[in-house]
């Protein structure tokens, strides 16, 4: 029978009644191609860089300037690059090392659902929502973090719970009570447009790379030589497409949180 | 493997997927397990910190300090070429004023030489006159001695011969004999 992946990520193995899953094997190849190259960078700080440090410093100014484009400030980049370069090189690095051979192919036989089946050892770490989830939760979080530790707790929270300007516009009466009112109900959209943003960047991921995963797995059940080709040059370009996009909307939305906010027309600030 | 197996397969997934979800809710269909996303959370987390810790920090730091030192090393060289440049000017302005100064060393030195020369030639010219007067008196007033010297022998001889003369009997042959003697005494 064909193994189409299913959509939850399979374990393999339990340590304790933790389930390690064939994506958790995969992020955790992932921690350690990170800690070789890392370790092997570490004291890599020549004023003339050869090799590795060579195209380590390309790949870092080429990031740099992408982060440039959004913020416009280098300092700014430079705070919110470990972030942002992280999760595209991770999520670049997840994406690729899915598309070897051996991703979905190499497994072990477990008895699941009461039959027998074939469970890859292997499976692209954002084919699972656990992952895809973790990374979004922890890029809304750290925007709403570093948002605050740069313009304050009370004016940060007045995005959202917009008190202070209710407040403003009590004392200063009229038509602009009624619009405070209107944008104070707009800020409690706000928040929920915070989850959406978890659930939106999550989901986008996850969706694209099991997608890609099912569509590989169709397309070499139907013809294994040579037709898959073309779409697995096409998951590497999702592949690459999708790390951009999630780095590119975390960085905007580390930016808005860290921007000051406007003077408004009513001047309640 | 054709086309209905795949649908089978497909809508065996989705038969299996709605099961679960009746049984699980929607979290549980989408594998979300929160050990599981804790423990993703930790490793995207290890992720990070040795991104940020190995890589960024040093490099980034190489990277702004190369960047500080390329901007030193265009402003040092701009600066070079500035004082390179005022170097040159000072140098032909101080050549030119020490090829004033020999000029006129030099014809100093000239006018002191000629004004040294004619005195020298002066001088001596004064000296040698001088020497010359000075011989020329000398000849005279021992020209002068001479004369005096010869007259006062010519005397004493005259007075010596006229005694002669006198004091002898005088004959004509005598005569001429005593002239002839006195004459050969004068030589």
């Amino acid at each position: 029978m064909l193994a189409i992946p299913p959509l939850v990520a399979e374990p393999i193995f339990h340590i304790g009644s933790f389930p390690v899953t064939n994506s958790y094997i995969n992020s955790l190849l992932a921690v350690l191609f990170f800690l070789v190259v890392g370790f092997i960078l570490r004291k890599k700080t020549s004023m003339v860089p050869q090799g590795m440090q060579n195209f380590a410093e390309s790949v870092l100014e080429f990031m740099l300037r992408y982060v440039d484009q959004v913020t416009r400030d280098r300092k700014k980049s430079l705070r919110f690059l470990p972030i942002v370069g992280g999760l595209f090189l991770f999520i670049l690095f997840s994406n690729w090392i899915g598309l070897l051979p051996g991703t979905g192919s190499i497994g072990r036989w477990i008895s699941l659902h009461g039959q027998i089946e074939l469970v890859p050892l292997l499976r692209p770490a954002n084919a699972d929502l656990n992952m895809t989830l973790a990374m979004a939760v922890f890029a809304v979080v750290v925007s709403h973090v570093l948002g605050i530790v740069t313009i304050g707790f009370f004016r940060y929270a007045n995005k959202f719970v917009k008190l202070a300007d209710l407040y403003g516009a009590l004392r200063k009466g009229g038509v602009s009570i009624m619009i405070a009112v209107f944008e104070f109900f707009v800020g409690i959209i706000e928040i929920f447009s915070e989850i959406a943003k978890m659930v939106s960047l999550s989901l986008r991921l996850f969706g694209n790379i099991f997608a890609g995963e099912v569509l590989l797995t169709v397309i070499a059940g139907l013809v294994a030589y040579f037709v898959p080709l073309p779409f697995m040059i096409l998951e590497l370009l999702i592949g690459l497409i999708q790390a951009l996009v999630f780095a590119m909307l975390t960085l905007v939305y580390l930016t808005m949180a860290t921007a000051e906010l406007p003077v408004e027309a009513h001047g309640s600030h | 493997m054709d086309i209905q197996s795949i649908i089978l397969a497909a809508s065996e997934a989705v038969a299996e997927a709605a099961k679960s979800e009746t049984s699980e809710g929607v979290l549980g269909t989408l594998g979300i397990n929160w050990r599981l996303f804790i423990a993703q959370l930790i490793n995207f987390g290890i992720i990070l910190y040795i991104f940020w810790r190995w890589i960024v920090r040093p490099l980034g730091k190489t990277l702004t300090d190369r960047q500080a030192r390329i901007e030193q090393g265009l402003r040092n060289a701009t600066a070079m070429d500035e004082e390179r440049k005022k170097f040159e000017e000072q140098k032909v302005q101080d050549l030119r004023k020490i090829r004033t100064e020999a000029d006129q060393i030099i014809r100093s030195a000239t006018d002191t030489a000629t004004k040294m020369k004619q005195e020298i030639i002066h001088e001596a010219q004064s000296q040698t006159d001088k020497l010359v007067d000075q011989t020329r008196q000398s000849l005279a007033a021992e020209k002068e001695q001479m004369l005096r010297e010869v007259k006062t022998e010519v005397a004493t001889l005259v007075v010596t011969a006229s005694e002669k003369i006198l004091r002898s009997k005088l004959d004509p042959r005598k005569d001429h004999e005593l002239i002839n003697e006195s004459l050969k005494s004068i030589k």
